[in-house]
């Protein structure tokens, strides 16, 4: 790799059939990962994969700690960037996690990045340009090339695509993708964001799916990444998910709504009679998300008694529905309404700060 | 009634003692919808279903609109006591935004209306009235979607019952309304709803020369791509161009006032077809089956309550929410299948794509808006009860990503709080960003108050499309629309980051070549004289991702009207088109096609 400021360990590695390497890496200049990289202490290739737009095939290194666990997957890069035959190269470092999600990148100080007027990338761009990279559904991923330009708007500069102007300088890009990309370096930041989410992403994960064992995916349940969390939920089986409640209670309060939303629409039955997990659960109701409130709703019929208890001293909380759905619970069987429960409901009614107190008085009645 | 305004002023003196007091108890029923004179109050019949009838609203987008007025005759003098059916639409610590209160005889009355977080009688207060005919108003005092369902009248101090069920039963007895609407009209064909798909199916049907009945509840035809709603067509015609450059936009922006150009040339051509008999502000209440064929559709008049019966052999249900055939019985589906129902994984996306769990987290419904830069200054007022929804987010301008779904709501059900929350989200987004330095000049030019609904019920044919007929490439000796545009999902952004607006969506774009859609698709499984057309045709949520835009739609239509045609011909049923005549109907679409001299 050549570089001049570097990060060196030299460890020997077993993995089939492939030698490990000494490993020098420059500082990324972001990453998401910095633990992981910090660790790093061998390499081994994986293969390449294919980038259509360049016809160019591209090394893919897996970075090892020095117990040869997986830390992190590298690839550096030289590619051209193309408009009408005319071609510069861009140098950069591109690192991805084990689940293949993109999660940083590096550059040659000595090849910094460039827009299409040769000025240097600046701070900010480099910042853009990362941003772009961790956009999993960017408006590049749906675009050809050739639309994303507007050719009504006229820019300042001239260069042109296919016959047509293009990008390079200001209001030349749609509305719609200037937001997301760096003014100047479309072409760059289409051809970099393709290559990051392009078939590297299957080589990883293809590798991961082979070596994936019960103790890989609990390593990465009880990881700190949300992504590699999702990924174990995933990949586990409903009936596993009791070996883990502590954390999944953990996962459900500290995460996005989408992970909390798989958590308890997969959950079996029985992890929800767990007196102390449903607890977790439902009184974090006020704290979280309005679909997963509506999900833990739904679950009350088989949830610990506890969680009905817990529901009322937060009603204040739920929507029109949720709430209808709530006293639907407790209208069902006339032992669900405690005297706790109800006197909860009594004195939200006699607050009248909630909107929806009208329902819970014609309950009570 | 013919074309004059039928004011639908209900007087009805109940002859009954009331079972406590004794007392006689005069009363007079008005519906808001059928004041003669609405000043800047627009119809609202959107949500009939869920609150029972059309209604009034001041939808002036923040400027109080002018008032709506009627005159009402009464048989007695006294002291009238004044309710108002109204609902607070926004409810909060905050001022209700709808707020309004009712003239008699340019006498207000003593309380203001709009209060109550939800449907029901709010008590305006009373008034002498010595004249045998009175004139009533409405005053809009906010600008902010005051709404008004009906007003009622009465020398007795008895509000009318509040409960759905009760109301209801009341109402009727009130209009003194006959079980049956006292008109029937007969057609060859009956279709229902006056989008893309059903202005179609009428134009295709038309052409063949069937008398067609084609009931909408708008007085524009277009559904969403009408100027009232503003979403162009997308998509691709199919075999149907002819027909479908009669009814379709121009790729303006959504939202863009150009709708207007295109509305007059959808509603020019409806019109000119002789044999379409065009009901616009009728919206179906009905619709009965027996022996699994529908007998009947019934349908009133928006503004002036109305009712006719329309009969045909055939029915179109083409009114995007699957109305005909719900009430019909038809079987139909709502919400997300599971992704191992139909194999419709796309592994990339997952969850946000499709779920592993069932469930009813369908697309959202969308209120599409414009503002524009005016020569001076323009003051917007403080809306905290609209912030509450918007939060931080500013915005001077909408688009199809203004989308509402969550778990709790139903978008039919529930679509009346989905708008409402939509419009919430524009006026606080816009609030917000007047209060930056630089949008001094911006003003609201239009926002919608229809909702533009991705996804609904969808009703179940002898084929249900799935994104498994897309990937798979599936080409059917039936396949009456082709489409090539991405199977097109929608999640809602604070899924993944729950900071976000909660009134934003992103869009995911599985490409493809193209795909078919075929005719089996288009009529009910267990109804067997009903076609549907438009997005509650038979097909899975993922299913519906791509085929859901207008050209795709309009090609549904013009290919169920096609088919009508046929079963008139033969007097067969839609399934038997399939069954004995498939070749002939093939042929017949076949040489649809544009020919280019």
């Amino acid at each position: 790799m050549g570089k001049s400021v570097g990060l060196l360990l030299t460890l020997s590695l077993g993995l089939i059939g492939i030698y490990g390497m000494t490993v020098v890496l420059e500082k990324p200049l972001h990453m998401h990962m910095e633990k992981e990289w910090q660790e790093v202490a061998q390499q081994q290739e994986m293969g390449e994969f294919y980038n259509p737009d360049s016809s160019l095939s591209h090394p893919l290194v897996l970075l090892t700690n020095d117990q040869q666990e997986p830390l992190l997957f590298y690839a550096d890069i030289l590619t051209p960037v193309c408009i009408d035959g005319t071609c510069k190269p861009v140098y950069i470092e591109l690192y991805w996690n084990l689940i293949g999600n993109y999660v940083g990148y590096g550059i040659d100080q000595t090849q910094p990045l460039t827009k299409f007027d040769h000025d240097n990338f600046i701070a900010a761009d480099y910042e853009k340009l990362h941003q772009l990279l961790l956009d999993n559904n960017s408006v590049l991923s749906r675009r050809k090339l050739e639309d994303l330009f507007d050719a009504d708007v006229q820019p300042e500069k001239k260069v042109t695509y296919k016959g047509v102007e293009v990008d390079a300088v200001t209001g030349a890009t749609r509305k719609e993708i200037k937001d997301s990309v760096i003014e100047g370096a479309l072409y760059s930041c289409y051809t970099l964001w393709h290559l990051v989410h392009g078939q590297v992403r299957h080589k990883i994960e293809d590798y991961l799916r082979s070596i994936y064992s019960r103790e890989l995916g609990d390593s990465l349940l009880y990881s700190n990444y949300p992504d590699y969390q999702f990924y174990a939920l995933k990949n586990m089986e409903a009936v596993e998910y009791h070996r883990h409640l502590p954390q999944l209670a953990h996962i459900f309060k500290e995460r996005e709504p989408l992970i909390r939303n798989y958590i308890l629409k997969k959950l079996p039955k029985e992890a929800w009679k767990e007196a102390r997990f449903s607890e977790e659960l439902y009184s974090a109701f006020s704290k979280i998300d309005l679909n997963s409130r509506t999900l833990l709703l739904k679950n009350l019929s088989h949830a610990n008694l506890n969680a009905a208890t817990l529901l009322s001293e937060q009603v204040s909380k739920m929507t029109k529905n949720q709430l209808k759905m709530y006293l639907r619970f407790l209208e069902e069987d006339e032992s669900r309404l405690s005297p706790t429960i109800k006197a909860n409901l009594v004195q939200i009614v006699s607050k009248e700060e909630y909107t929806f107190t009208y329902l819970i008085s014609a309950f009570l009645e | 009634m013919g074309k004059t305004y039928f004011i639908k002023l209900i007087q009805f003196f109940l002859l009954c003692l009331l079972v406590n007091s004794g007392m006689a108890q005069d009363g007079i029923l008005l519906e808001a919808e059928s004041f003669p004179e609405k000043g800047g109050w627009l119809v609202d019949p959107q949500f009939v279903e869920q609150m029972g009838s059309p209604y009034l609203m001041a939808h002036g987008m923040g400027k109080a609109v002018t008032n709506a007025t009627t005159e009402v005759t009464l048989e007695k003098k006294g002291n009238y006591h004044v309710w108002a059916r109204t609902k607070n639409w926004a409810p909060g610590n905050w001022a209700p935004p709808g707020q309004f209160s009712i003239k008699v005889n340019a006498e207000k009355l003593e309380n203001t209306l709009g209060l109550k977080p939800y449907w029901n009688w709010e008590y305006a207060g009373q008034v002498d009235i010595q004249s045998p005919k009175a004139k009533l108003e409405l005053v809009d005092l906010t600008g902010f979607n005051g709404r008004c369902d009906a007003i009622y009248l009465s020398l007795a101090n008895e509000p009318p019952p509040s409960k759905a069920k009760a109301l209801a039963s009341w109402r009727k007895q009130m209009l003194q309304e006959p079980p049956a609407p006292a008109t029937t009209k007969e057609y060859d064909l009956v279709i229902t709803g006056g989008g893309i798909a059903g202005c179609a199916a009428a134009i295709a049907a038309a052409e063949e020369g069937l008398q067609v009945a084609l009931i909408h509840d708008r007085p524009l035809l277009g559904g969403n791509a009408s100027s009232e709603i503003r979403v162009h067509t997308l998509g691709i015609y199919g075999k149907f161009e002819r027909i479908l450059k009669k009814i379709d936009t121009e790729h303006y922006p959504n939202g863009s006032s150009k709708a207007k150009l295109d509305q007059q040339k959808r509603d020019d051509n409806v019109k000119s077809y002789k044999n379409i008999h065009l009901f616009l502000n009728w919206r179906a209440y009905d619709a009965v089956a027996k022996d699994d064929m529908v007998q009947y559709v019934d349908a009133r008049q928006t503004a002036t309550g109305e009712r006719m019966r329309f009969q045909a052999p055939l029915y179109v249900d083409a009114t995007g929410d699957g109305w005909i055939g719900y009430w019909a019985g038809a079987e139909y589906s709502y919400g997300r299948e599971s992704v191992y129902k139909y194999g419709e994984a796309w592994d990339k996306w997952g969850e946000l794509w499709s779920p592993e769990e069932p469930d009813n987290f369908v697309m959202g419904s969308s209120i599409l808006w414009q503002t524009e830069v005016g020569e001076t200054t323009f003051d917007f007022p403080e809306v905290p009860w609209a912030v509450a929804v918007a939060k931080e987010h500013e915005a001077v301008a909408g688009e199809w990503y203004w989308e509402f779904s969550r778990n709790d709501l139903h978008q039919i059900e529930d679509g009346e709080e989905i708008r409402d929350h939509m419009l919430r989200a524009i006026f606080g987004s816009f609030s917000n960003a007047k209060h930056q330095e630089g949008n001094e000049k911006y003003r609201l030019e239009w926002v919608s108050y229809l909702l533009g609904k991705r996804e609904s019920r969808r009703l179940v044919g002898d084929h249900i499309f799935t994104f498994k007929d897309v990937v798979d490439k599936m080409e059917f000796s039936d396949s009456v629309v082709v489409e090539k545009r991405a199977i097109d999902v929608h999640y809602q952004r604070n899924l993944q980051d729950e900071k976000l607006p909660d009134f934003l969506s992103e869009a995911l774009f599985y490409k493809t070549g193209r795909y078919y859609i075929p005719y089996r698709s288009l009529y009910s499984r267990n109804i067997n004289n009903l076609f549907m057309a438009g997005r509650n045709f038979s097909c899975s949520h993922i299913g519906l991702g791509g085929p859901r835009v207008m050209r795709t739609t309009g090609q549904m239509g013009a290919a169920v009207g096609f088919a009508a045609s046929l079963c008139k011909k033969y007097k067969v049923n839609p399934r038997t088109i399939y069954q004995k005549y498939l070749t002939e109907y093939m042929n017949l679409i076949e040489s649809q096609q544009w020919v280019n001299p």
